[in-house]
């Protein structure tokens, strides 16, 4: 047994074996010791996600299969339907109108806003003077509650007094008044063109980053070989700010999927379910008219939707970084 | 020591008596009991403070019982009824819409009270159409508090400018009218089509004036119905916008000068007496009868609650000797008694007046069963399809009642 210079007499026992000595308990100790801590500090994040994700999710999928009622949710006792909830789903017309402007809605809302928002960006990157009182603007914007947007759009886009109808008269656009939320054709356009407003602001802000990140230099060397605006904008822009693209894409398409506040403030899913999206269409089915069963089986969809997007981002993410 | 001597039983008497007066407290405690009771009455400071003063009264008489009052705001009530089932957490007094006794009780969540009202002197007193909606399956559930309906209100100035001396009392008139008193901003007629309940709380009457009734959907008097209130809005009597004004914003429209003729219910009074328009109040005009949609609250057991306690307190706000003019004015209360019909607190205007009479004729929707929310559903959907041109009258009608007539009677 080697003992070093100076050292203490070490207490007799497993744990204090000297060094050098192969203690198996030690051996234990060392393994565990390395690979607990990072588990302890995960634990709290994971028992949230658990607790208010991962049962709730897996609880919304067992009511799909139930007739729930608000009587027998806590008392148990609610009868198993199996698909019956989806059956009853696909086959009513509100389904599916709802599951149609949900993709509009997100389709029409993620191309405008990420277009507007990618053309004001490439707007505020050059140096022009009120350019920095100008951007903090769009921030005030986006700190608006949603309701109070929706609501004040309702006046604006009002058919009788609202300004905008007032604006396009007088520039004579239109003729007469047009009715954008109360006309079954044009509500979801209506309601669209408010989510556009609100989401200009977020893009704004995350391409002027990623703008703000390509060097200089590129441009520079680029206009040297005689690139025009358009192939610098083309070969060098857009290449270097697909990351920040597919952020704001990909988590656009998320957030605007799930929307409700906007729609259901602004139309109420009206007229006649004319601008119901999945998310207003299972709050009344859950909040309005008690079937919990229908309501879950629509948010699974929803889920379901939404996941399989996630796991598509996650993966495009994960290249992304293989690449880097 | 010994038991036997008397230090002992000295010992035994003191604590024979301590345990037995903290059992008298305790039991004396076990009596004070506390009831939860929620309403929607708090959206005006006014309604409010009557509510509590109502609640303080019972609570000076009977000093044993504490009552929690909470209020939520009309809109997101049902949501939290719901939510409170769910979690076990049911008030045992509610203050339920009118159309919602069946919906309720049907999910098991109200406790009946009928061997109350069976032995209830003042029970008899009731108008039979206001009752008729708390009685689900045979029991009775509820007790109808604040018993409103809707009237025509209208602006005096614009029909004495126009010409006209009588408010409309038939479906002709009322279309007549309202086409003279459009002129440029101006509708002659504004109504709720909004798609919740408050739509088909506002069409209900036209379909029952025409003769109709839900259960018949697709029948001539339905296409009736929906074909005249389609014609109010062509003529342009009508503004589009009443797609999506709640009632409260209809009589916003109303005092702002915008309407000239409006349905609306005792609720908006406070506003439109506080604005500055020259208005009065005439009965719904009659189509081929007279009828008007029966609203307001019916005072509920939850499922928690202590029947017998909870039955009392509303025994007691039901009981016009305990209610003042003030409550009663405040809270918007029309006569759903005989003995309120002729009661100065219920009937101090002309306007009270027609608005009692209107009560007379109004129609419950609880006679729809329990699953009137997917009716009124229906309803408010086949109303905006019909209004927005995206389907015929014959079409919504059949469509709405080939939907709603499986969901009749449950």
């Amino acid at each position: 047994m080697t003992e070093s210079i100076g050292s203490t007499p070490a207490r007799v026992g497993a744990w204090n074996a000297a060094p050098g000595r192969q203690n198996p308990m030690r051996r234990l100790m060392d393994r565990f010791d390395g690979s607990v801590v990072p588990y302890l500090f995960v634990l709290p994040a994971a028992l949230f996600m658990v607790g208010l994700m991962i049962y709730p999710t897996i609880f919304n999928v067992q009511i799909s299969f139930q007739q729930m009622t608000a009587g027998n949710l806590l008392s148990g006792g609610a009868e198993w339907v199996g698909l019956a909830n989806y059956q009853a789903m696909l086959e009513d017309p509100r389904f599916t109108t709802a599951f149609k402007n949900s993709l509009i809605f997100t389709a029409a809302s993620m191309v405008f806003q990420i277009g507007i928002g990618l053309a004001l960006a490439l707007f505020y990157n050059q140096d022009f003077p009120g350019n920095l009182i100008m951007r903090p603007l769009y921030l005030v914007a986006y700190a608006v509650p949603v309701i109070v947007v929706a609501s004040v759009f309702n006046w604006l886009l009002d058919g009788q007094y609202g300004v905008i109808n007032w604006a396009l008269r007088s520039l004579g656009i239109i003729d007469g008044p047009i009715f954008w939320l109360n006309d079954v054709n044009t509500a979801l356009g209506g309601v669209i063109f408010i989510n556009i407003w609100l989401g200009i602001p977020f893009n704004l802000t995350v391409l002027l980053a990623g703008l703000k990140s390509i060097p200089r230099e590129l441009y520079e060397a680029a206009e040297v070989d005689g690139a025009g605006r358009f192939t610098k904008f083309w070969h060098i822009t857009l290449p270097l700010l697909r990351p920040a693209l597919l952020a704001v894409g990909m988590l656009g398409i998320i957030f605007t999927f799930k929307m409700f506040d906007v729609v259901w403030v602004a139309t109420k899913g009206g007229p006649a379910g004319a601008s119901d999206v999945l998310p207003t269409l299972s709050f009344k089915l859950v909040f309005e008219q008690f079937l919990f069963g229908k309501g879950a089986a629509v948010l699974n969809v929803m889920f379901l939707f939404l996941f399989v997007l996630s796991l598509i981002y996650l993966r495009v993410l994960n290249r992304q970084e293989l690449r880097k | 020591m010994k038991a036997g001597t008397p230090r002992a039983a000295r010992l035994w008497r003191a604590g024979l008596t301590a345990v037995v007066s903290l059992a008298v407290m305790g039991a004396a405690h076990a009596q004070d009991i506390t009831l939860t009771w929620w309403d929607y009455y708090g959206w005006n400071p006014n309604i409010d403070r009557e509510t509590n003063a109502l609640v303080e009264a019972y609570e000076a008489q009977n000093p044993n019982v504490t009552i929690q009052r909470t209020s939520f705001g009309f809109a997101d009530f049902r949501t939290r009824l719901i939510q409170a089932a769910a979690t076990g957490t049911f008030p045992d007094i509610a203050f339920v819409d009118q159309g919602d006794i069946p919906v309720f009780a049907s999910q098991g969540l109200l406790q009946e009270i009928t061997p109350h009202i069976t032995s209830w002197d003042q029970a008899e007193l009731y108008y039979p159409n206001v009752t008729a909606g708390t009685v689900y399956q045979g029991k009775t559930y509820g007790v109808p508090f604040v018993t409103n309906s809707t009237v025509l209100f209208y602006n005096v100035d614009m029909f004495e400018e126009a010409g006209i001396t009588e408010p409309p009392k038939t479906w002709d008139e009322l279309r007549e009218t309202a086409k003279q008193l459009t002129q440029g901003s101006r509708s002659g007629f504004c109504f709720s089509a909004v798609p919740t309940e408050e739509g088909t709380f506002t069409f209900l009457p036209f379909l029952w004036q025409a003769g109709g009734d839900v259960a018949t959907l697709g029948d001539q008097a339905s296409i009736d119905a929906l074909t005249f209130i389609k014609q109010l809005l062509d003529d342009g009597s009508a503004p589009r916008s009443i797609l999506s004004l709640a009632q409260n914003a209809i009589s916003d429209q109303f005092v702002a000068g915008n309407c000239a003729m409006m349905v609306n219910g005792p609720w908006v009074l406070a506003s439109v007496e506080a604005s500055d328009i020259n208005w009065a109040v005439a009965n719904w005009p009659e189509g081929t009868k007279a009828a008007a949609p029966l609203g307001g609250e019916s005072a509920v057991v939850g499922p928690n609650a202590d029947v017998a306690v909870a039955w009392d307190v509303i025994r007691f706000i039901s009981d016009p000797a305990n209610l003042t003019g003030v409550q009663v004015r405040e809270l918007g209360m029309l006569p759903n008694r005989t003995d309120q019909a002729d009661d100065e607190r219920w009937v101090y205007s002309d306007t009270r007046k027609v608005f009692a009479d209107q009560v007379m004729v109004a129609l419950p929707r609880s006679v729809y069963g329990a699953n009137y929310a997917q009716i009124s559903e229906q309803i408010w959907t086949m109303v905006q399809k019909v209004l927005t041109g995206a389907a015929t009258p014959e079409d919504a009608a059949k469509t709405a009642g080939d939907a709603i007539r499986p969901l009749l009677g449950a």
